[in-house]
């Protein structure tokens, strides 16, 4: 385990482009997008399970996102803005009555049963992608933040909207079930 | 507080696999974008008035394309979303969604249509074809010939299309005729707007439903433009009239295609442009009536579709009809169709047995479109042998995607979904006791959720 040296989060896209997004340019909006739609795929997908649920939260919060941009007043960055947006998108998703009875179809990766026991359900599918998806949301954001992306504590804070000392110890939990996985001691 | 990281279980999961958006995704994005844009604009400004007089050039080639993909979704028809890279998908997205936010705000839309090209030259004996063409957000068309003795109306409220036309077998004197009961619109018989169905239609279809198109920039009339190259399929019938590829000149200041050619190779088939335009102008009620003339002796028929209220449609066919939950924003329902039946049989060159207990519901918004049928699947008497009700025919050959609805009552049903240039994108799957079609103003993402919010009509 070591400090920042992991790839960060993506770099900030130029301030004229935000600039002109927040008065409205949807194509300068379109490029913020495209800035950070990678990162925000990869969040939206690991924690929502198949791919048209996460096309569905991104929608919505690109939309909310171009909505509020112009209120946005540069006090966090933009990219920890969109995050926690998007954060906040999905859970709205995993909180949609339709979707909580349903088995995702399309993604091989994920267990049906949140919140079950992660060492179990890792010998079952002998997967990473099984483990993680088995983490609670929270837990799960905060690893795919700080681990797989790069943001540290107190932006992940930020977006998750908890204490930095919440961040840590869902960190604990999850790097603990997902160590299995990888074979390795817990982290 | 100091950030702690796991780099190996870090890299392990940056490893994993992260799927590309659903086609459409961008498009889709673009279009919801463009139709917050008018309210930003309030917030950050008040209130102004629209104030549509004295129209400048740029509104007005907007108006044009407006009028250009009007005409097309009267007809029924409307986009892919397969688009290139980022930045062309960008440009291309953006074109739709200005598009569409006309559309969705226009309540009339008149104009000239004028086709050229030779393609039609060789196929019906002309070069240049005008016609004067009046549209509503209610589905109302009038479409009457300024080079030839031909004209039609459509009244949408009532399912009445009336037409005079040049008789086709001596080409001299005018044959009228009168349908009514006409349905909504596909798969079933709607309007015969045939012209602008399949060429009007197609060509401003095809800038929107690129999978590949090549944007170039370039000039038109003087104005910096993008030119958009843009493959098709080839009629396998009639290759000789059929382009394989169509050039499409959009306005870079608004974004809003000019001209459309339709191209085999390099070499021109046809080409299509709008003139005269006017949006919102009041149209008076009888220009959706023809009048014959006195005297006239008029051929009368009945398509077998009543306008009901929805309520009144499981009465009308026998079943609880599906109802969608979920639609774009700002789509209403129009128009109630029901016929019990036996009715024109649906599919290429008609091959699916015949059409019972049919409800259509037609969903506007502007005027955009979107339809959703359902039929009976079993017909006495009849094989249960289903193709795609909407299938292009003709010469084309279709490659759905195959999707597994879901949610909803198609729950678990595999419905098969086709979005191509030359035909109206649309979803069709057989339930059960049930034959279903989603069609019209939709992504493929947009067809596949109406389908599966489709519910059982309380």
């Amino acid at each position: 385990m070591s400090t920042t040296s992991a790839p960060g989060p993506a770099a900030d896209v130029d301030a004229a482009v935000v600039e002109r997004a927040r008065r409205g340019d949807q194509e300068a909006f379109a490029a913020v997008i495209r800035h950070y739609d990678a990162g925000l795929r990869a969040l939206a997908f690991r924690l929502l399970g198949d791919r048209e649920r996460m096309d569905d939260a991104l929608q919505e919060a690109y939309v909310k996102a171009f909505r509020g941009l112009p209120r946005f007043r540069g006090r966090a960055r933009v990219g920890t803005w969109l995050y926690r947006i998007v954060y906040n998108a999905c859970l709205d998703e995993l909180r949609r009555p339709a979707h909580r009875r349903e088995v995702p179809l399309e993604d091989e990766l994920a267990p049906s049963a949140p919140g079950g026991d992660p060492a179990s359900v890792v010998a079952r599918r002998g997967d990473l992608a099984a483990a993680l998806a088995a983490l609670a949301p929270e837990e799960r954001a905060a690893v795919l933040l700080v681990d797989a992306q790069g943001f540290d504590y107190a932006e992940a804070a930020r977006i998750l909207a908890v204490p930095q000392g919440t961040i840590a110890s869902r960190l604990n939990r999850a790097r603990a079930a997902l160590r299995r996985e990888l074979g390795g001691e817990a982290a | 507080m100091r950030t702690l990281r796991d780099e190996e279980l870090g890299a392990a999961l940056r490893a994993l696999e992260t799927p590309e958006h659903a086609p459409g995704f961008h498009a889709d994005l673009h279009r919801r974008l463009a139709q917050e844009r008018p309210a930003r604009r309030v917030d950050q400004h008040g209130r102004r008035a629209a104030g549509r007089g004295g129209l400048r050039w740029g509104l007005r080639v907007a108006v044009a394309a407006a009028v250009a993909a009007a005409v097309w979704l009267a007809a029924g028809l409307f986009e892919d979303e397969r688009l290139p890279d980022v930045v062309e998908k960008a440009t291309a997205a953006e074109i739709q969604a200005k598009v569409r936010t006309a559309l969705a705000a226009a309540e009339t839309l008149t104009g000239e249509l004028v086709l050229r090209g030779r393609g039609y030259e060789n196929a019906f004996g002309w070069e240049e074809a005008r016609w004067r063409f009046a549209l509503t957000a209610r589905g109302d068309l009038r479409l009457t010939g300024l080079t030839l003795e031909d004209d039609l109306s459509y009244d949408a409220r009532r399912g009445v299309q009336r037409t005079l036309n040049t008789s086709a077998s001596s080409g001299e004197g005018l044959f009228a005729a009168e349908r009514r009961g006409v349905a909504p619109g596909p798969p079933d018989p709607g309007p015969t707007d045939n012209l602008l169905e399949r060429h009007f239609g197609a060509l401003v279809r095809a800038l929107l439903a690129a999978d590949d198109p090549a944007v170039v920039e370039t000039t038109y009339e003087g104005r910096p433009a993008w030119r958009l190259d843009v493959r098709a399929a080839v009629n396998r019938i009639v290759p000789e009239f059929s382009g394989d590829n169509f050039a499409i000149w959009v306005d870079r200041e608004t974004g809003i295609p000019v001209r459309v050619v339709e191209r085999k190779g390099e070499r021109t088939l046809d080409e299509l442009r709008i003139e005269e335009l006017a949006v919102d102008e009041a149209l008076p009620r009888r220009t959706f009536s023809l009048r014959f003339p006195a005297g006239m002796e008029v051929a009368r028929s009945d398509d077998g579709f009543r306008r009901v209220q929805l309520g009144e449609a499981a009465r009308a066919v026998g079943y609880a009809p599906l109802v969608p939950a979920w639609l774009p924003e700002g789509y209403a329902l129009a128009e109630v169709a029901v016929a019990p039946g036996p009715g024109v049989p649906t599919g290429v060159e008609g091959g699916n047995p015949p059409s019972t207990g049919v409800v259509s519901l037609a969903y506007r918004r502007g005027l955009e479109r979107i339809l959703v049928t359902m039929r009976l699947r079993h017909v006495p008497g009849w094989a249960d042998a289903w193709s795609d009700p909407l299938a292009t025919g003709e010469g084309y050959v279709d490659r759905p995607e195959t999707v597994r609805l879901r949610r909803g009552a198609l729950s678990d049903v595999e419905a098969k979904v086709l979005v191509v240039p030359r035909n109206t994108p649309h979803l069709w799957a057989l339930s059960d006791d049930l034959v279903v079609t989603v069609s019209g103003d939709l992504s493929r993402s947009g067809l596949v959720r109406v389908a599966e919010s489709l519910r059982v009509s309380p």
